[in-house]
């Protein structure tokens, strides 16, 4: 009984982790306008891309300068923490990347050139993704 | 056998992308949750709409009542203490449906309510939590705590590993009081513990997703 009980619950996590694939069709595009194509749904074959992540947002070891928020932040004990600003964050259009230092309780929030982000808005989606800020300091021009 | 499924779960966890046992997730985020011990299995699926809520559906099947349990359940992070190497956290938990005894018919109102209370730095972790049920003609009232440890400190997207141990307290039960030396391994959005309880010689898997 006790075995059947484990087995059950392993083959439960085994079945709901099991990854779907999207099934890869040969289309005809002509006549097709796909200037307002997401930019996963495009064929990126013939050119590179800085190395992005999950979320799509540029990996940080990318990014060289540009105007960036340095925020310190406290409550960032795990990667979870880092995980949930870069849901908050993401969705802000003036962000390009960010990069969570755990071990210095610091994000570094780079910009995109012309893009603006005031400490208001910091502070409001560091608090919305469960975390308080502490204080910024701003480079490259941010 | 139970080595081969071992296995199995320690390749799904760093394969795949990290979870705290936190039953509120970030805003927008779903979460999907898996617990077994000797005692009961549950599954919990929630969607939090904000960093402090979460709402989904819970259904628990105790073995040492023999009830099913399937409802609502309500998680709520009423406060949240962030210090500069620190976090701790006071849950409320809320849960209504039917619980239905195994085998039986006649599915009854039932409910249960729980408060956490946690604190933890990137080395240290402790938690405590109360619970009380009222399963058709079961009621009960338990307590549980955990003392945990990073036997290293990961950087950001490393395989994280805590080693804890987990003492409950079932007043009702022959055996009133359960030590759990368990394993918690962490990695992108998957968490994973392995455990083994002592006193009733069963063991412990729990799993955690997000999305």
């Amino acid at each position: 009984m006790k075995s059947l009980k484990i087995i059950g619950a392993f083959a439960s996590i085994i079945i709901l982790s099991q990854p779907a694939y999207a099934q890869q069709n040969e289309m005809n595009h002509d006549g097709h306008n796909h200037s307002e194509m997401k930019h996963d749904q495009m064929n990126h074959d013939d050119h590179d891309h800085p190395e992005m992540d999950e979320e799509g947002i540029t990996d940080v070891s990318t990014v060289i300068g540009g105007p960036t928020i340095v925020a310190t932040v406290n409550g960032l004990v795990c990667d979870f923490c880092a995980q949930a600003l870069k849901k908050v964050f993401k969705k802000e259009e003036a962000v390009k990347a960010l990069k969570v230092n755990l071990d210095a309780g610091e994000v570094r929030i780079f910009l995109r050139e012309g893009q603006m982000l005031s400490d208001a808005v910091v502070a409001k989606l560091i608090r919305k993704s469960g975390y308080s800020l502490v204080e910024t300091k701003r480079e490259g021009g941010a | 056998m139970v080595l081969r499924l071992i296995i199995a779960l320690a390749i799904i966890v760093s394969l795949s992308g990290t979870v705290h046992a936190r039953p509120v997730s970030y805003p927008g985020g779903w979460t999907f949750m898996q617990k077994s011990n000797g005692s009961y299995s549950s599954v919990h699926a929630h969607y939090s709409p904000t960093a402090s809520d979460s709402i989904g559906a819970y259904i628990e099947r105790n073995w040492q009542e023999d009830i099913t349990f399937t409802g609502i359940q309500y998680n709520r992070l009423v406060k949240r203490w962030n210090g500069r190497k620190t976090q701790a956290n006071f849950y409320a938990k809320v849960g209504v449906g039917q619980a239905q005894p195994f085998g039986k018919n006649g599915a009854q109102i039932a409910g249960f309510t729980e408060l956490a209370m946690d604190w933890e730095t990137r080395r240290w972790f402790t938690e405590y939590r109360i619970r009380a049920t009222d399963y058709a003609d079961n009621q009960s009232i338990h307590h549980s705590g955990r003392l945990g440890i990073a036997p290293y400190i990961g950087n950001y997207g490393d395989l994280h590993t805590w080693l804890m141990v987990q003492v409950e307290n079932h007043p009702e039960s022959n055996k009133p009081t359960t030590t759990t030396p368990l394993v918690r391994l962490f990695k992108g959005v998957q968490m994973l513990e392995l455990g083994y309880t002592i006193e009733h010689k069963e063991w412990l898997a729990n799993w955690i997703v997000r999305f």
